[in-house]
């Protein structure tokens, strides 16, 4: 912002030789006066003959500049503008200006100067006038620093929120593509399994009957692998939807819940199925509550390995939520599988038959995070049988 | 002597003085304090990349100048650019291109790098996304830490070594 343009008058700076000299006026010394006003001033003047080389200087703000060495040697703003210095001796009315530097130094720096280059050819001399920048105080210059704080961090927040912007779409993409992904496996890979067990089908038909008996067997397998797989795909497909869709609140009378679960449960006769506790009116989503007790209380009856015991189903309210627990006196789960029982498709014990593909933990776990609830397991085998599952909902209890 | 005069350009809060005090000072100062103005510097280039000693001037400009700065006479004399961009802050990146391209056309033929800064706040095996505009493009490009003094000086010596080697 260096600029060329006409002076300001100054015709007590524009002479050089009598700016620091003393000349008696009516008793007055003025040039004392002046030279003393100039040193104490946020201004000062620097002197150069035709070549830029300082020959004078006023004003302890000028102190910085030394005598009889280049100009631009110790104002570096004015560093490479000979050309346009010089250039000033044919327009004595221009002046250049470089306003707010200030020339930094391994001891200290200048205070912010305005610089005003004039040509004065009466003196045949460069007159460099250097002044503080008195137009922006200490504190407009913090305030503009404030602001330029705040435009840094405004800057950062956009670019934070464009990021999670970029994030929140990359997300949904993926899950748009999950989704996609989990039709295709439970649509289009069900069919050809379908497809498979009809072939078997029609593949025992086919044969003489003298062969069948030798491949039934094997076809019965396939089939009953095929059956399998299928009943897998069902089931990923339940386990990816879940938390994609608001579930409605509503009033629940959860003794009804739980009965209705129970009633239609199979289970063998051996095994005693009792509901405890105190079973509010609660006002819930009713769907994922029913998912995660019916999954439970299936788990607790089909993972029972001798079929005589007893399955207890107990809730007590507490504040705004229902603890719920599911205890058996099976087999109980060790320590160290206490976490794998809740991915999906593991089975402690592979070996024993079960019903069902292994999802059911896993539902019930995805179920319980999407809905804030919490579920624990505790089971410690070695010591005593049985499992107690806690599931922690929160509801508004009505009762 | 060679005395050459270097322009720090760039966005506000990208790092310029910081970059200038490592290189002239050896300092770092946590607290940022925008540059109001200019502040103009002076540095010698050691080991000389010439005969004779190697001197810059550096003008660190005040960053809200933005691409006005080529309206004024503040580049005039300038023999060369360094561009800085903050690489945690995309917009400034793009804004350092756009300040390459100005000087560029301002001044052709002027040495000119994009200096890419704060390099310090990645993870070491993490390599910062810059634009492309930047990362194809004709001009050198240097990542920087002010704070560690990472490839500061280095920035500067190169554009002292093509200055000199241009003559």
């Amino acid at each position: 912002m260096r600029s060329m343009k006409p002076p300001a008058r100054s015709s007590a700076a524009a002479d050089p030789p009598a700016a620091s000299e003393s000349r008696p006026s009516g008793g007055l010394d003025l040039g004392a006066a002046f030279a003393h006003a100039v040193e104490r001033a946020d201004f000062g003047f620097v002197w150069c003959d035709a070549d830029l080389i300082v020959r004078h200087r006023h004003g302890r703000i000028v102190d910085f500049v030394p005598l009889d060495r280049p100009l631009t040697e110790s104002v570096l703003a004015l560093f490479g503008m000979d050309a346009q210095v010089q250039s000033l001796r044919r327009k004595p009315q221009m002046s250049i200006e470089v306003p707010n530097v200030s020339i930094m130094a391994t001891d200290g720096a200048t205070p912010r100067l305005n610089l005003q280059v004039t040509w004065q050819p009466r003196q045949h001399h460069f007159l460099l006038l250097v002044s503080r920048v008195m137009s922006i105080s200490e504190l407009e210059v913090e305030l503009t620093r404030h602001a330029r704080e705040r435009q840094i961090m405004e800057a950062r927040l956009v670019e934070s929120a464009e990021a999670i912007a970029r994030a929140n779409a990359e997300l949904t993409r993926a899950n748009r593509e999950l989704a996609e992904f989990a039709y295709v496996i439970s649509h289009d890979l069900k069919a050809p399994m379908r497809a498979m067990r009809y072939f078997t089908e029609d593949l025992e038909n086919a044969l003489p009957e003298a062969e069948r008996a030798g491949v039934r067997e094997h076809l019965a397998k396939v089939r009953e692998q095929s059956r399998r797989m299928s009943q897998m795909l069902t089931d990923l497909l339940a386990y990816s939807k879940i938390g994609r869709k608001e579930e409605a609140v509503e009033m629940v009378d959860t003794r009804a819940l739980v009965g209705s679960i129970t009633q239609s449960m199979p289970r063998p006769e051996g095994l005693a199925l009792d509901i405890a506790g105190h079973w509010p009116r609660v006002e819930t989503a009713p769907a994922p509550l029913d998912l995660v007790l019916r999954n439970l209380i299936e788990n607790a009856i089909k993972h029972h390995d001798t079929g005589e015991g007893r399955v207890s189903v107990a809730c007590r309210p507490s504040g705004n939520q229902l603890l719920i627990d599911i205890a058996d006196d099976g087999p109980g789960i060790e320590p160290r599988h206490q976490s794998i029982i809740f991915q999906p498709f593991q089975r402690l014990a592979p070996d024993r038959p079960v019903d069902g593909s292994g999802i059911g933990l896993a539902l019930v776990r995805k179920t319980v995070e999407c809905c804030g609830a919490t579920l624990t397991v505790s089971s410690a085998p070695a010591e005593r049988r049985g499992a107690t599952f806690r599931v922690t909902w929160p509801c508004q209890v009505i009762e | 002597m060679m005395v050459r005069k270097i322009m720090l350009l760039g966005e506000i809060g990208v790092g310029k003085t910081s970059i200038v005090r490592r290189l002239v000072l050896d300092r770092f100062e946590a607290d940022y304090k925008a540059t109001i103005g200019t502040d103009i510097y002076r540095y010698e280039v050691l080991p000389s990349p010439g005969k004779a000693p190697f001197h810059f001037i550096v003008w660190d400009t005040d960053g809200s100048f933005g691409e006005s700065i080529f309206r004024s006479v503040h580049v005039k004399e300038a023999h060369a650019a360094l561009i800085v961009g903050d690489l945690t802050r995309r917009a400034t990146l793009d804004n350092a291109w756009k300040l390459a391209t100005g000087f560029a056309n301002a001044l052709p033929g002027r040495y000119l790098a994009i200096v890419l800064n704060k390099l310090d706040l990645f993870p070491p095996h993490v390599d910062p996304e810059v634009p492309e505009a930047i990362t194809t493009s004709e001009f050198p490009q240097v990542k920087t830490s002010a704070k560690s003094g990472m490839n500061v000086k280095h920035a500067f010596h190169e554009a002292a070594s093509t200055i000199v080697r241009r003559g």
